[in-house]
């Protein structure tokens, strides 16, 4: 009977430090994640003429601003914040172009925010319609709300192991107008991250080819205020 | 009637799994296919990661073949590339059928760089061609000139 009683505090103890080891390693896992940088290759092709440009880039989810250091084709700051884009040789703005919120949908931004397995649009004006299963892939249907149907297409979002795989914008007319193919994913610190993004756009007959590659990221970096939080000319 | 239900059964499964073999194919693509597109601007890129410093300005003053067709324009985004064709005529026609005329309206009208490179370059070929026929029918006719005497 002595026995029991002295076995019941040790098994206890025993399931408590599990449960505390349990609890530490779901508070490391779950760290918050507000920043990352990293340097980029964006290589395309339209219809005979190629691209490169290349650069560092530098998020933070407190400022909101994706900012992008170019080294080539020329030295350039491009700020992208909420609804503008910015574009700065030196300390000159020589172009400011306005256009939809593309912030909310950087894979920076998805990306710290764990969104980039549904791509934001569990929480966008879409609406899942149909999820597949086939072979090793999830296929996701997402379908634009009604009253926009006339315009909007529906979305495809493929997942291979719980990751997101592949993107297929669709025209309201089932016409594919982009496709996007999410590859090599890495681990930093935690962060999933697709060190290779491949583009395939569909415009006027032509097909656009690009390539992102990403490397050196750098998730949480402590310095480097100035470029997180980069100023917008007035 | 319950073998017609079953068959209509049969034929919409049959329907569905062709559906959605469909919607799986979509998401296939090669990407050996993607890397031989940018074979050229991958030498490139492997170039500027030994060369850090080294400018697009730079490279074309050498006249490099590594920035042959290369623009000399960032793009960041697919939906940048959005060819800025006017009256949705590739530019190159332009310069092909119009010549000076041609450039100078895709100039005006697109403000957009490679664009006008397409049509100049469309306007050259066409010049190219155009001398290239007119001594080819001189020479013919030279020729049966000189059969007939």
């Amino acid at each position: 009977m002595g026995g029991n009683f002295t076995f019941i505090p040790i098994a206890l103890k025993r399931i408590l430090t599990g449960l505390l080891l349990v609890f530490l390693c779901q508070a490391a896992m779950a760290q918050d994640f507000y920043r990352i940088s990293g340097n980029f290759s964006i290589k395309s092709k339209d219809d005979s003429i190629y691209s490169l440009t290349r650069g560092s880039f530098y998020y933070d989810l407190n400022f909101k601003k994706v900012v992008y250091e170019l080294t080539f084709p020329e030295k350039e700051i491009w700020v992208l914040s909420d609804s503008m884009i910015f574009r700065m040789r030196g300390d000159t703005l020589f172009e400011k172009t306005e256009g939809a919120s593309i912030v909310e949908f950087s894979i920076f931004h998805l990306i710290l925010n764990n969104k980039l397995h549904d791509y934001g649009l569990k929480e966008s004006i879409y609406n899942l319609k149909e999820v597949e299963k086939k072979r090793d892939m999830i296929i996701y249907t997402w379908a634009p709300p009604m009253v926009m149907s006339s315009m909007l297409g529906k979305v495809l979002l493929s997942q291979q192991d719980k990751r997101l795989y592949g993107l297929i914008f669709l025209n309201k007319d089932e016409e594919v107008l982009r496709k996007q193919f999410f590859r090599s994913y890495t681990n930093i610190s935690g962060l999933e991250f697709p060190s290779e993004i491949v583009d395939l756009v569909y415009v006027e007959g032509l097909e656009i080819v690009q390539k992102t590659n990403y490397k050196n990221i750098k998730v949480n970096e402590s310095g480097n205020n100035a470029m997180y939080n980069y100023p917008i000319p007035e | 009637m319950k073998r017609i239900l079953s068959l209509a059964f049969l034929v919409s499964a049959f329907s569905f799994q062709d559906l959605k073999a469909d919607s799986r194919d979509m998401f296939n693509f090669e990407i050996d296919e993607v890397n031989t597109e940018l074979a050229q601007v991958e030498e490139l890129d492997q170039y500027l990661d030994q060369n850090e410093n080294v400018s697009f300005a730079e490279l074309q003053a050498t006249n490099s073949a590594l920035v042959a067709n290369v623009s000399d324009q960032a793009m960041m985004s697919p939906a940048m590339a959005k060819r800025h064709r006017v009256l949705g005529i590739p530019s190159w026609i332009w310069g092909c059928v119009f010549g000076v005329a041609g450039v100078a309206i895709v100039y005006f009208v697109s403000e957009n760089k490679d664009e006008t490179k397409e049509a100049l370059w469309g306007c050259v070929g066409a010049s190219v061609v155009g001398i290239i026929l007119y001594f080819a029918v001189f020479a013919a006719a030279a020729t049966s000139a000189a059969s007939t005497i």
